[in-house]
This record gives C-alpha cells, sequence and structure tokens, in this order.
C-alpha cells in the first residue's frame, strides 16, 4: 500500500516542507523592520541558528545530488571536497569568526563589500567586490534553481494524479516559495528556514546512511571490495581522477569557503563575537553528518550496478534519486526530498541576500557615495529581480552550461575574494591595489578557464581551473602587497586589526 | 622569517610544481577512462602505480606545500602568536605526517595483489578518511579550548566595546 502511493507520498513531505518555509517567511516578515534587520538579522542571532545557517548554506544542491553522483561516477575522487572541511571550518573562522563579526560592529556594515571598503578605505575595492559577488551568485543561483526544478520535475512526473508539468513551471512553482520567504522576511527568514533545512538535512542524511548500508548485502565492506574487484583505483585515496586532480580541489575547497559570501556573512550575524567558538564545532558537526549521504548513495548504487542489481544510470546525476526511489522506505523518501529542496534552497537564498545587499546598497555607495533611499523596498525589489533573472538564465542556458557556471561560481567566490577578505583582514600590510588586482585576476582567469573549457580545453591530471585561478589571485595579492607602500588605516580598523 | 614572507614562499612553492606539472608530460591514463561495461556514467582509475609514478612525488610535495599553507594561515589569525607557536607546530605536524603516511601506504596499495581492510575501507583510503580529515580537529580543539587567550582575550572585547561606545556617542554629538 504504502509503495503504491511512494510518489505522492514523497510530494507530501515536499509539499509540508515548503508550506513549512511559506510559514517561516510570514513570522519573520514581523521582525524585519529595516535595511539592517533585511541584510544581517539586527546582529541579534543565537549559536544555534548561526551555526545551522552556516553548515547549511555550505552543502548546497550540488553536495546532495552532485554529491553522490561524483562518488559513483569516479568513487573516491569527489570525498576530497567533504574531508576538508574540517580544516576549511578552522581556516574560516580562524581567519574571520572574530575580525568580520567586529568589523561589522564597528562599522553597522550589512554587506561584505561594506566591510572590505573600510578595511582598504577604497571605493573601488567596494566596488570590484561588488561585482564578483553579482557575477558569481548569477552563475550558482542558476544553476540551484535549474537544479531544483529539475527534481520537482522528476517527482511529478512520476505522479500520474498530477500529470506532467513543463521545467518552466517546476521553476515558476520552487522558486514562487523561494522568492516568498526571502523577500518577506529578508535575511530573517533565510537563517529560521536555514535551522529548519539543516536539522531535515542531518535527519535525511543519518537515515540514508544506514538504508545504504542495508541495500548492500554485507554492508561497506561489501560495497568496498566489489568496487575493489572491479578497479582498485576507484576505492582508493584519489579515486578514478587522481593524485593531482584531488589536491587541486582539496586546496579549492578548503580556501573556498572563506570566500564565499552567503556563508561568511552568517558569522557577522551573530549577537556575541565569543559565540564564534561554539558556531564552529556546531556547524563541522552538522555538515560532517550531512556528507554522510554524499558517501554512501554514491558507493551503494557503484555497487549495486556493478554487482548487476541495478541497470546502468543514465547519468551520474541520477544516482540520489534512482537510490531514494527503488530502496528507500516511501517515508524516508519524502524526508531526504524534502532535505534535498532544503539543501538547494538554504544556499539559494543566502545568495538571493548577497546578490540584493550588492546590487542596492554596495554598487549605488561605491559610484554616488550613498546606498538608495527605501533600501528595504528596494532590497525587495532587487530580491525578486535577481530571481527572476537567474531563472531565465538557467532556462536558457544548455544543461552542461549551467553544471560549469555552478563551478564557476565557487570558483569566482574562492579567487576574488579569499585573499581580500581571508588575507587581507589578517594583515595590515595588505592595500587596496593589491585587493583590486586579486579580485581582477581572479575573476578573469576563471572566465577565461570556462571560456577555453568551453572550446574543449581539458587540463592535465584534471587540475582544476579554480584551483590555478584562486593560486595565482593569492600569489599577486601577496607580491604587490609586499612590493607597494603600506597604507595607513582607520584607528577603529586598525584597532580591530590589532586584536 | 615574518609569517606573510612565509606564506608568499609557499604559494610560490606551489606554483612551481603546477607549473613544472602542467608542462610535463602527462601519463596515458593520468585522468582516468570510461568504464569499459558502463560507460555512459562510470570511470575506472586503471593501473595506479604507472599513472602516479611520475608524479608521486610532486603531489607529495603539492600536498605537504598545502598543508603548511593552511596551518600557517591559521596563525595569522591567532592573537598571541609567540606563545601558541609550539601547539601549532606539533598539530601541523600530525596533520603533515598523516598526510605523508596516506600517500606512503597509497604506494604500496597500488601494487598490492590481496588488499586488507582497514574500519572498511583500504588502508591509504581509510587514513583519507579518518586522519586526513580528523587531523585538524586538534585546530578546532584549540579554537575551542583557547579562544579567550588566543583568538580573543575579555580585556581586549571590553577595550573594544569602549571604543565602540565612544565612536557611537561622538557621532550622535555631531549630529
Amino acid at each position: 500500500m504504502m509503495e503504491e502511493s511512494r510518489n505522492l507520498i514523497v510530494l507530501v513531505c515536499v509539499s509540508l516542507y515548503m508550506g513549512s518555509c511559506v510559514l517561516i517567511g510570514l513570522w519573520a516578515m514581523r521582525r524585519t523592520r529595516s535595511a539592517s534587520d533585511f541584510f544581517m538579522a539586527g546582529r541579534d542571532l543565537g549559536v544555534m541558528v548561526t551555526a545551522m545557517a552556516v553548515f547549511s548554506s555550505t552543502l548546497s544542491g550540488f553536495g546532495f545530488v552532485g554529491g553522490p553522483g561524483l562518488v559513483y561516477r569516479m568513487g573516491m575522487s569527489s570525498v576530497w571536497m567533504v574531508i576538508c572541511v574540517s580544516i576549511g571550518f578552522c581556516f574560516s573562522f580562524y581567519l574571520l569568526g572574530k575580525r568580520l563579526r567586529l568589523f561589522a560592529e564597528t562599522r553597522k556594515s550589512v554587506s561584505l563589500p561594506d566591510v572590505v571598503a573600510a578595511r582598504y578605505r577604497s571605493e573601488l575595492s567596494r566596488f570590484l567586490s561588488s561585482i564578483a559577488i553579482v557575477c558569481g551568485v548569477m552563475a550558482y543561483l542558476a544553476a540551484q534553481i535549474k537544479a531544483m526544478a529539475t527534481v520537482l520535475q522528476d517527482l511529478v512526473s512520476h505522479n500520474s494524479n498530477i500529470g506532467d508539468l513543463s521545467l518552466e513551471q517546476c521553476v515558476a512553482i520552487s522558486c514562487a516559495v523561494l522568492v516568498f520567504y526571502c523577500v518577506t522576511g529578508g535575511i530573517v527568514a533565510s537563517v529560521y528556514t536555514d535551522l529548519f533545512q539543516g536539522m531535515i538535512m542531518v535527519v535525511a542524511a543519518i537515515l540514508v546512511c544506514f538504508t545504504a548500508a542495508g541495500a548492500v548485502e554485507g554492508g561497506f565492506p561489501e560495497m568496498t571490495r566489489t568496487i575493489m574487484e572491479d578497479d582498485p583505483e576507484a576505492i582508493g585515496p584519489w579515486g578514478t581522477l587522481g593524485m593531482l586532480g584531488c589536491l587541486s580541489w582539496y586546496f579549492l575547497f578548503v580556501l573556498g569557503a572563506s570566500g564565499q559570501p552567503h556563508i561568511i556573512t552568517k558569522i557577522m550575524m551573530n549577537r556575541r563575537v565569543t559565540d564564534a567558538k561554539y558556531i564552529l564545532p556546531v556547524s563541522l558537526l552538522g555538515y560532517a553528518l550531512s556528507a554522510l549521504l554524499w558517501i554512501s548513495i554514491g558507493l551503494a548504487m557503484r555497487t549495486l550496478v556493478l554487482q548487476g542489481r541495478h541497470p546502468e544510470l543514465t547519468n551520474a546525476d541520477a544516482a540520489a534519486p534512482a537510490f531514494l526511489q527503488s530502496y528507500a522506505d516511501p517515508i524516508l523518501a519524502g524526508v531526504v526530498f524534502a532535505g534535498l529542496f532544503a539543501a538547494i534552497m538554504s544556499t539559494a537564498d543566502g545568495f538571493l541576500n548577497v546578490g540584493a545587499a550588492a546590487i542596492v546598497h554596495d554598487i549605488p555607495r561605491s559610484i554616488r557615495g550613498r546606498s538608495l533611499r527605501r533600501e528595504l523596498l528596494w532590497a525587495r525589489v532587487a530580491t525578486v529581480a535577481l530571481a527572476l533573472a537567474a531563472s531565465a538564465f538557467s532556462l536558457s542556458s544548455p544543461d552542461k552550461l549551467v553544471a560549469l557556471l555552478g563551478t564557476f561560481g565557487w570558483g569566482t567566490f574562492a579567487a576574488a575574494l579569499v585573499p581580500v577578505v581571508a588575507i587581507g583582514f589578517n594583515w595590515k600590510r595588505a592595500t587596496a591595489l593589491a585587493a583590486n588586482v586579486a579580485i581582477i585576476s581572479g575573476l578573469t582567469i576563471n572566465f577565461g578557464v570556462l571560456l577555453l573549457k568551453r572550446q574543449g580545453l581539458v587540463l592535465p591530471y584534471s587540475l582544476s581551473g579554480e584551483s590555478l585561478a584562486l593560486l595565482a589571485s593569492l600569489t599577486l595579492f601577496f607580491l604587490i602587497s609586499l612590493l607597494s607602500q603600506p597604507q595607513p588605516l582607520e584607528p577603529d580598523v586598525e584597532a580591530v586589526m590589532e586584536m | 622569517m615574518k609569517l606573510p614572507l612565509l606564506l608568499f614562499a609557499l604559494l610560490l612553492g606551489m606554483c612551481v610544481v603546477i607549473g613544472i606539472t602542467l608542462l610535463s608530460e602527462p601519463p596515458e591514463n593520468n585522468h582516468g577512462f570510461a568504464h569499459p561495461k558502463f560507460a555512459d556514467s562510470m570511470l575506472q582509475g586503471g593501473d595506479g602505480r604507472q599513472r602516479h609514478e611520475s608524479i608521486r612525488w610532486m603531489g607529495l610535495v603539492y600536498g605537504a606545500l598545502q598543508i603548511v599553507f593552511f596551518v600557517s594561515c591559521l596563525v595569522l589569525g591567532v592573537r598571541e602568536r609567540s606563545r601558541c607557536r609550539l601547539a601549532f607546530v606539533l598539530c601541523g605536524a600530525v596533520y603533515l605526517a598523516t598526510f605523508c603516511l596516506m600517500v606512503v601506504a597509497d604506494h604500496f596499495y597500488v601494487g598490492s595483489q590481496d588488499p586488507q581492510l582497514f574500519l572498511g575501507f583500504p588502508l591509504p583510503t581509510a587514513i583519507m578518511l579518518y586522519g586526513v580529515s580528523g587531523a585538524p580537529l586538534l585546530f578546532l580543539l584549540m579554537y575551542v579550548i583557547q579562544f579567550d587567550r588566543w583568538i580573543l582575550k575579555p580585556e581586549e572585547l571590553r577595550r573594544f566595546e569602549e571604543l565602540v561606545r565612544e565612536k557611537r556617542e561622538r557621532k550622535e554629538s555631531e549630529e
């Protein structure tokens, strides 16, 4: 009986989840009275809310759909993107946990470019960092929206009661919920839905891990043996990608998190700066538990296909949906599908917020010296406009380009912002010139590699182009700062940097 | 050597390694190939010894430089650098040693006829999953335990709050 209604149960779970997000949006609307509330939640978030927002924003739809797909396709290679978080989160918190929060407090900053402009005393740095954010947001958001619509379409197509929906209709439905809570409640809705979404992700991942172990007789050791008999390299530490490819991912993902504005702006929102010491372990634990889904589904599906117990997948990204449809209990499948939407939406809402801040607050300030009047109203308009533009972009781009743009988004933020933010906020000698060159070089190299890849370029050893862009921008940042004259800092900025 | 100079030197080292790699002739199967039976969706790595032989040292150096860079960057965010240096060096050494152990274990794994499993995975994979991933938790522990001494002292925080209050009062009086 339950099996017959599987798709209906899944749709009910997803609908309940979407409905809860709408309710949270309505509740948050009453707490959003100013632009500071809209962008920074009044800097009054507790430890659990901030920690769950940090981890759920880090693990996007890519982690819940693309991650298992990558393990299925190339074995252990993509696990380097998971194991990097222990040092990656430490990196972000050591370098930014205290500093960003103090800058936000002293300058009443409502966005990352606000802090960049204060640190470097440069409106050009504010402008360039805002442009980098808008470029990255558009690319990343388009990929998230496409992923969300594709999953919804797949779910609906399995349900004969509803009939087929077009991809455009699925984009409209999923975006409507996302935009509703982002517009009404701003970042307050975003972080409280993140809390709810994070909890769903953790529960879903733990249950899936046990289900995956049960789907293959003999559990994980048997999965290992089956994969090893077929190809020992796939279950070795470098997977099928190879040593240098995995290490270039490790470099990109360890450092990259500290350049993701939708993640690090959450660190500016906690109530007390000393809360950072509790937020770090909680967010890391949440991520580690959620990542169980990434590894377990990928290994289970590769094993089941190799053993001939499941037909070959049409594409690797189908690993997670195929596993849930075939091997998970219907209610668990419903919870995990809700978790999947949670993973996508918790990242996308962060993008909408930082993108809107860049458009209505930072770019006007860098050009006119002041932000727009009635900033709260315009922030809501910009949120809708960004979502519409990203939806149109995702629908009009070929599938492969959208996937590439997703990686481009992470790489753009990493290459353009890691030197400027993570290093520059902790090193007084770093100069505005170095920051501007790092942002421009990060954007240019990333974009250049993307174009060359479209022309068929394949880097040897599967080196990641984004990691090369990050290495180049970091090196240039140090070189130029060491060669140029140190700049005087504002007294309050200097006081924060000496702490 | 000053910390920023060390960081710059490490980055240059990584640039050199990547530069040599990009200029060298890669082996035929350097990033896997389509699975002979499931070609549409799955890849295989093939002979690990053959494809890693020429770059294992390069990879070891690249990974080691990365780890030293990460740990040195963490020190950049610490207030009392001279007092905590020993703790960071020791924890960094554990992290680096774990990584090197994994590379060595992998060297023997690719040539082994009957590799043994450790905690459900081949030994090098187990070291990666539990060791390379787990070693940085030492830094997490230090952050949590030593936050009030190494990251932000309570008296500094009070001074900062004073500074913010003065700034606010000055601004209000100007308005």
